[in-house]
This record gives structure tokens, sequence and C-alpha cells, in this order.
């Protein structure tokens, strides 16, 4: 049987750049977006060469996810393209899920239903809030109308996979705000909803302004923000949202067999610690146990692999050259099971016994004893239904939780 | 044989390290291959810190001038207060002293110590003013200080700087001409004096001795004049500085004795050795059985590495007779050592090679004095450890050591220091300016203040510029109190601290804040108490933490949430589980650190 695979493709452009952000984006590089499409179309062809090169391709490709950054910054024929690249060099599943993220201000009705035409059947929309306030202490460029017009735009252009972004813990952001932001979410009814609670992560503006104290009383302190998720998992779940990760929802959906739903495949994979290869600047890829990482920065990406075609010209042998990374780490068994663990409690459902022992070798009772028991204690995690899973004590000190199994 | 035994007397960082790595090169004891730098200095701690712990000697063959070949024996001695006992041992050994002062600085708290050492000692005292190459030099102002505040004639003083080997000759000549040679007669029955003694591992223990009088021979009985004990000579040499082997040492030398004695014990610094057939009537005089004055608990963070430091201890203690230990079992950090040392460094220098020569990982409480307590029926008991106060109704006094201290300062910082000393219970017993700029003054302060962060606050307090030396005065009463913490109703003993009642409540409640910033949150609140005999005086509440949460965690995030889970992880390894509560090593010092 052929290994399920997903490929994430990394745009790392944005109109701007906002503060709170900690990804591998940039504001201000359009110029570079031409060169990085054909350096990205180079990637994918060098890492399914690669891959042919082990064997005839023993994958099988269940999903595809175009994240960024702000992919949707790209030409519609440029992001097409790409994909079209995909779909040609690797085996992809015919009802494969193809994700594009998007954000408001980059979205018209040509570039969504070009898009949809060409063969994204999923959009996930960055909305954050309806709340235009808010949208600017985020510094977000989009207004909430041009949120508005996104979703229903990508509506009506056959989009029947949406899902929407929000974001709790604003700064100045009251209860209230946030139940106005899940209730409009809930009326645009989209198949699948995330809520993250805003994280001041170190290196952005947001940690300048806010880690001093003269001005983090302006974020909600921690029990408003506790109260604020647990609001969200309350008015989520009672219209029907399935709570399936520690930050996501998706709705059960009756007209499709599989219990899946539309929770999101590719993410899963992640959750899952389940293989999948990362293509563009920053990539991270996960294959045989090992993890890589691509060049971070877009212009060292492009050069890497523009000096790359040159060899190829004249020496066509030149494509089994390593892809652009930048590092790698090779897991032992103990760190893919650790890691293991740490993603799949962040599924609702917790981890499968049957199918960990499958996987290992090992009970994860009898291996994690000491630690299982002073959790069960706590009252952090349960035994259900063949799972271990996450309370919902648990869910609020995910971390704690995880490091138990660690090292 | 012409011999002549010396010290060099100085502050920290005069130079007397590099003055006696000069005389060792000077007198070609040493070829300048061999000359490792400050030779004398011997441990990696000694090097690093610039100070002297152990007592070392050289043996230097000198061509005077007068065409004559003299034996000048050069006895180092450890410069530091903590260590007063074992200098004085070592300027008992000698009949002059080179005292070394830094032309920059001037005359230093230490200087004066020792200087008042050296003429308890009756011995003859050599000025040397070392590092005049520097530009800001001033000799003249160094020799009014000599003067003024030493009372000694400084009009010969010998200028030198030991970094550049300027006026190694002169003061070659100078020890020559005014030290006089050792008396002592080589035919009377035998008294060495033991200088210093130290363990190894194949010859047992090694003593340094200075012949006073007789002579002291291979396979001799001889016989440790404090507790009687005879061993036979099985080694005499001298140290040129290298190792030389002797058949005899008589009157007036200095050079090393072994005789199979295992236990460090039986040597100890300051006794006399006598032959077992002739005896001596009378030991030299001098001799003290010292007693540590300052305490801590040592613990290991990890409990499983409780052996690994009592054999750590054992070892140290091998070298090193002064440092006590017992077992002793806390309920908040579980077993380990209540340790006693002659002061601050010493327990800094042991705690440090713990740690750096055992590789352990430890925690220690906060250091005490020995209290002396005398209970409702009259009886004195010794209290070392604070959770062995005996019950406040049970009490009829508490006494604490009280020290003399000497503090000289430049007079800009006086204010601050004067603020200090009255801080700490202070009594202001003399204030006199030296110099122009420079003021000594003169405290009695109890040494319990002292231990705490004094000498750190002093440091700060004047940039650094200020000296300080001290000796122990005696038991007085006092107004003292137990402190207690209690984290979530449960005491904490490491935390416990005995302090003057008239403090006690502005200390318990700022230990609590300070508390209170070091204890994370958990997941469930913690109260800290501060109290006294059962009484809370002050409270503080670490509020339970709501969530701690990765919100997203993708593909290109799982390795850096793995590494910074595992961080976390790690942070809370090392942290001392008390009831449910975790809280970090630190917090055993925060008592430390509270003012």
């Amino acid at each position: 049987m052929r290994k399920k695979l997903g490929i994430y493709i990394h745009i790392p452009f944005c109109i701007k750049k906002c503060g709170y952000c900690d990804f591998n984006s940039y504001e201000g590089m359009e110029g570079v977006i031409d060169e990085y499409v054909r350096a990205v179309k180079r990637e994918i062809s060098l890492i399914s060469y690669e891959l042919s090169a082990i064997s005839y391709q023993p994958y099988k490709v269940i999903s595809i996810f175009f994240g960024g950054g702000t992919p949707t910054i790209l030409k519609s024929w440029q992001l097409l393209e790409i994909l079209e690249s995909c779909k040609k060099l690797f085996n992809l599943k015919t009802d494969a899920e193809i994700t594009i993220e998007a954000n408001p201000e980059t979205l018209t009705l040509d570039k969504l239903k070009k898009l949809r035409r060409g063969g994204f059947n999923r959009i996930s929309i960055g909305v954050q809030s309806f709340n235009d306030k808010l949208l600017k202490r985020l510094g977000r460029v989009h207004d909430s109308k041009k949120a508005y017009q996104g979703i229903l735009s990508a509506r009506n252009e056959g989009f029947e996979n949406i899902s929407i972004d929000l974001m709790f813990g604003i700064p100045d952001e009251t209860l209230k705000d946030w139940e106005d932001d899940i209730e409009t979410t809930i009326k645009l009814n989209p198949e699948h909803i995330s809520t993250y609670n805003l994280t001041i992560e170190e290196g952005t503006q947001f940690e300048k302004l806010y880690s001093e104290a003269k001005a983090s009383h302006y974020l909600p302190d921690e029990d408003r923000q506790v109260e604020m998720y647990e609001r969200g998992i309350g008015l989520l779940t009672g219209t029907g949202y399935e709570h399936y990760e520690i930050s996501n929802f998706a709705k059960a959906c009756s007209e499709r067999s599989e219990s899946n739903g539309r929770k999101c495949l590719h993410n899963q994979i992640y959750w899952r610690n389940e293989e999948y290869l990362g293509i563009g600047a920053g990539a991270h890829s996960y294959m045989d146990g090992e993890r890589r990482w691509n060049i971070k920065n877009p212009e060292e990406y492009i050069n890497r692999l523009k000096i790359r075609e040159r060899h190829a010209k004249r020496k066509p042998s030149a494509f089994s050259l390593q892809p652009p990374t930048a590092g790698s780490e090779r897991l032992d068994g103990n760190k893919v099971m650790g890691e293991t663990i740490m993603m799949e409690l962040r599924i609702l459902e917790g981890i499968n016994l049957k199918s960990f022992k499958k996987r290992f070798g090992v009970e994860i009772k009898s291996t994690f004893s000491d630690a299982i028991s002073r959790l069960l204690s706590n009252n952090l995690i349960i035994f259900e239904n063949g799972h271990l899973k996450l309370t919902h004590k648990g869910l609020l000190f995910y971390n704690d939780v995880a490091a138990e199994f660690l090292l | 044989m012409n011999i002549r035994n010396f010290s060099i007397i100085a502050h920290i960082d005069h130079g007397k390290s590099t003055l006696a790595d000069r005389l060792i090169e000077h007198t070609g004891a040493l070829s300048h291959r061999e000359m490792k730098e400050q030779v004398l200095d011997q441990m990696d701690i000694e090097r690093e810190r610039g100070i002297t712990i152990k007592a070392q000697t050289a043996r230097l063959k000198y061509n005077a001038l007068d065409g004559n070949e003299y034996i000048l024996n050069m006895i180092d001695t450890p410069g530091h207060v903590d260590f007063s006992y074992e200098v004085s041992r070592s300027l008992a050994a000698c009949e002059g002293v080179l005292l070394v002062i830094d032309a920059t600085q001037g005359v230093e708290a230490q200087t004066l110590a020792n200087v008042h050492l050296a003429l308890e000692h009756n011995l003859e005292i050599i000025p040397v003013i070392n590092k005049i190459d520097l530009p800001s030099a001033d000799p003249e102002m160094v020799k009014k200080q000599i003067e003024d505040i030493i009372g000694i004639d400084s009009s010969d003083a010998i200028l030198a700087s030991a970094k550049e080997g300027k006026g190694i000759k002169n003061i070659l000549k100078t020890i020559v001409k005014r030290i006089p040679p050792p008396k002592g007669s080589k035919d009377a029955p035998l008294r060495a004096l033991i200088i210093d003694s130290w363990y190894d591992s194949y010859q047992g223990v090694v003593m340094l001795v200075r012949v006073f009088e007789g002579a002291i021979k291979t396979n001799m009985k001889m016989m440790l004049m404090s507790n009687g004990k005879i061993y036979e000579v099985s080694r005499l040499g001298v140290f040129t500085p290298k190792d030389l082997k002797v058949n005899e040492l008589s009157a007036g030398e200095v050079g090393y004795v072994t005789g199979a004695i295992k236990n460090i014990q039986d040597a100890k610094v300051g006794d006399t050795i006598t032959d077992s057939e002739r005896p001596a009537e009378k030991p030299l005089p001098g001799y003290k059985d010292i007693k540590p004055m300052v305490f801590s608990g040592i613990y290991p963070v990890d409990n499983s590495q409780y052996e690994s430091l009592r054999d750590a201890l054992e070892k140290l203690q091998l070298n090193d007779s002064s440092l006590k230990f017992e077992p002793e079992t806390s309920i908040a950090l579980g077993f380990g050592f209540r340790c006693g040392f002659l002061g601050l460094l010493h327990m800094e220098i042991v705690k440090e090679r713990l740690e750096r020569e055992f590789d352990l990982t430890l925690i220690t409480t906060a250091p005490t004095v020995v209290y002396k307590v005398v209970d409702t029926k009259g009886e004195i008991v010794y209290v070392d450890n604070p959770s062995k106060l005996p019950p406040r109704s049970y009490i009829e006094r508490i006494e604490e050591p009280y020290i003399s201290a000497t503090i000289i300062t430049p007079d800009e910082f006086l204010g601050g220091i004067l603020k200090l000393t009255q801080e700490k219970r202070g009594n202001q017993k003399g204030m006199e300016y030296i110099g122009e700029k420079r003021i000594m003054i003169t405290y009695e302060l109890p040494l319990n203040e002292v231990v705490f962060d004094f000498y750190d606050r002093l440091k700060s307090i004047s940039k650094g510029y200020a000296s300080m030396d001290y000796e122990y005065l005696d038991y007085r009463p006092s107004n003292l109190v137990k402190l207690d913490i209690l984290l979530n109703s449960e005491p904490v003993d490491a935390l416990s601290s005995i302090i003057h009642g008239e403090k006690a409540y502005y200390y318990g409640r700022k230990l609590a804040e300070k508390l209170k910033e070091m204890i994370p949150r958990q997941m469930f609140e913690v109260a800290i108490q501060a109290a006294i005999g059962g009484k809370v005086i002050a409270r503080e509440t670490v509020k339970a933490l709501r969530k701690n949460v990765i919100a997203k965690c993708y593909g290109g995030d799982i390795t850096r949430k793995r590494k910074l889970l595992e961080r976390q992880k790690e942070g809370k390894k090392r942290m001392k589980q008390i009831g449910k509560v975790e809280i970090p090593q630190e917090t055993f010092l925060a008592v430390l650190k509270t003012k």
C-alpha cells in the first residue's frame, strides 16, 4: 500500500507584516515573486525526481496546502502553475484536499473563480475578527466589510469547504466582542473555524509593545482569555461544530460518508505526526524519520535554486542534488514517540491506544506509567473509548501534559 | 647554614604571588621554562580568584654580594580573614615579613590586619611598594600612609614592580640584611611547628613544618604534642619549590615531614612535633583548635547524589581540617549535610570546589552563625541551624557572636557605608582620616548581619574601593526570633531564619514579597506566609496559572515547539517540590537576597 503524504507550499509574502506574526513572511518583497514562483516549481521537480529515484513514488498525496504569508498575493495563474506542477509530478489522490490560505484584502471574484476552477477545493480565510476596532489593533490591512465580501464571494464561486480563522485575546477585546465575532461567523456558516488565542511571540513587534508593564494591561488578562476560549467552545459546539483540536472546529458533514466531516485533512497529518513535504522558503518536511527545513530567506532560497538550474543545464544528473535545505534532524525512536504523543494530544479524540501499540511496539501506559499516573491524579488526562485524551483542564494545560512525555 | 625565614603579606591583588614568582625566578630556583605563573598557588580556584588558600613554601638559594650563600625560606600565607589562624601560624614560623602594598591603592584593611599579626609575633617588617610601573602609582602617598596608619618607618621602603622585575635584587639584599637569622639550639629536644598539612594519596598526611629547636630525622619516632600520637618519620624534604628529599631538618629550617598519617585531624595546623624518645617539655605557643563560625546546609538537587556528596566532602576534608560536616535532613530538601566553615569565603570556596571538582549540583541554604541559647533551666545549647532552635517558651535568652570590623574607604562613600552599618546593627567604635581622602572606620557588628550580604553591599556601595577585615569578639545577648516561611500552610524548614526581633516584621514582609516573585505560578494558588512563633506576620499569594497551552502547532512548528516544551520541562526538573508546590532552587537563596 502506498503511504499517505501531504504537500505544503509556502508563499512568504504579505502586503503588510502584522505586528503579532512570527511566521516566515515578508512585506515589500513583491519584486521577487515571479522568480520565487519559478524557484518553487524547480524545487517541486527536484523533490519529485529525488522521490522517484528512491522508488516509483511510493506515496499517495492526500492533500496540498498553500500557506503563508498570503498565498493569494500571487496572481491566480502563478498559483495554478505551482498546483499544476504538483499534479503532474506527484501521485495525487483524486479527491485530495487542496487548500489555499487567503487574506480578505487579496480576494477578488475573478481570482476566486480561477482558483476554484483550477482545482483548489478548500479556502482558509484569515479574518481574525469582524470588529474594525480590533482589526486595527491587530494591524490588519482589511476591514470587516472586506472580510464578509471575501467569504461570500468564495461561496459564490463554488467553494464548498471554507475555513475562517478567528483570534481572541486581542488588545482591548471584551468578552462581548468575542461573542459577537463567533456569532457573526456562525451566521456565515463556514465548514471549519479556527480560534487562536493571540500569543505574544518572541521577536515580534507585539512583544516590544505589550511585554512592557505600561502596555500589558491592554491585553485581556489570563482569566478573561480562558473565559473567551471556553465561551468560544460553548457557542461553536452548541451550533453543530465539533471541537476536534485545541484551536479547531469543524462541521460534521452528513453528505460525506467518512467520519472525518470537514476536519482539515492536511493539518491532521501534522497532528498525527505523519509524513509531509514542505516546499518553498523555510518550509519543513518530515519523511522517513527525518525533519528537514529549507532556507528561510526567500531571496537566498531563490538563489540556491538558480545555481542548481545552471548545473542542471550542463549536466542533467545534477537533479539528484539535495533540495535547498538549511538543516535537518534525524529523530530516534524515543523522540518520534514523544513528538507523536505531543502532537496527537492536540486532537481531542486523543491517542488511539491500539494504533500507538501498533506504531511503536510498546504500550503507552507502561512506557509512561509515572507520567500518566501523575497526570491522571491531577485530572489532566483520561482514558476513554480506547483513547488517551486531554480533559477540559488538560486542554488549558496542554504544555504541561505534553512535556511529561518528552525527553 | 645562613637561614632567613620570611613571609609575604599583602592585601588581595596587591601582587603578592607575582612577587613570589620573581623571587623564585631570580634566585634560579626554577628555570624560566619551569616557571608557571604564580607557582605557589596551585589550586585552580586560587589562581582564578587570585588568592592563596593553603600555605606553601619555597626554599631559595641566594648568593649574596657579601660572598656568602644564604637559604631563604619563603612561606606563603593565605590572604583572607577566614584563614587568619593559618596566617598567624605561618607568621609564627618566620622572623620577618615583606609587607607588600600596591602603589596605586595604598594601605587596605587587610594590610592592617596582617601587619598587626606580624607585630604581635615581633617580626621584622620590610615595606615593599609594588606596581610602581603603573601610571597612577603614588609611592610618596603610600610611604606617608605607612608611617601614619601603620606607624612604622617607611624611609627605606623598597620601590618595586614585581611584574617588570624592578626592585627584586634590592628586596633579596634587604631580606638578608634586616631579617634576623633563626635562633634555637640544634641540640635541644625537638620542637617543630606545623604550618600546614594536607593529604597525599601516596604518602598520607604531609606536614609543612618549621623546626625551632633540635632536629627531625628520618625514622625518628615523632610525637604530635596536642594528642600524644606517635608516628615514624618516613620522609623529609624541602620544596625548592620542586620537591627535594633530605635526611634531616634542624633548628631554623623549613620543610615537610611525612609519617604514614592517615587522618589529617591528627596533624593540625599549629601543633608541635617532638621526639617521642626525648620529648620537649612544652609545645610551642599559639596552638588552637579552631571552630567553624559560619554554617550552612548543603543539599544535592538530585537526592541520588547524596552519597557522592558525602564522598566529596570527605575528600575535601582530607586537605581541610577546618571543614566540618554532619548529616542533616530537611523536610524541604531531603538528605544533605550541615557544614561548618571558617567564614564566608571558606564557604564559597568549598561549595565551588564541590560543584566544580566533583560535578555536583547543590542547593545551599542561607548561612547562619552559631547562636548560644540559654534555656529556662539555665543550660546552654549552641544552635547552628534555625530549625533546631528550641520553642520560644523554653528560651531564657539568645546570644549572638559579635565581630570587630575595620573598614577603609575613600571618604566619598562614607555616607553609604555608615547607613549600611547602621542597618546592620553596628556600633561605631572609631573613625579617622588616613591620608587625605581615606577614612578608617571601626565597628562592632553582629556576625549574623555580616554573613548575609554585608560584604557584597559594601563593595557595591563603594564601587569596590572599600576594604574590610574583622576579628571575633564575643557573644552578646540579643533580641532574636525565628522567622518561618509556610507554603500552602506547610513550613519550609530550609527557609527559616533567626533574625533580630525589631527587623522581623519588615524582613518577613520583604521575604514573602521576594518569594512571590520567585515562585512561578502553578495550576493552583500558592499562599506564602511568614510567621514568628505561629503568628503570621505577612501573607502573599501566587495566583493560580489558568492556562499553559500552545495555541498553534503545525508542520513547521513541531521541532521548535518540542524544544520549547523540553526547556519548560528541564526548568521544572531543577525545581524542588515542597508538598505539591514546585519552587526553583534560587528560592532558597532568597533569604540571602532580601534586604
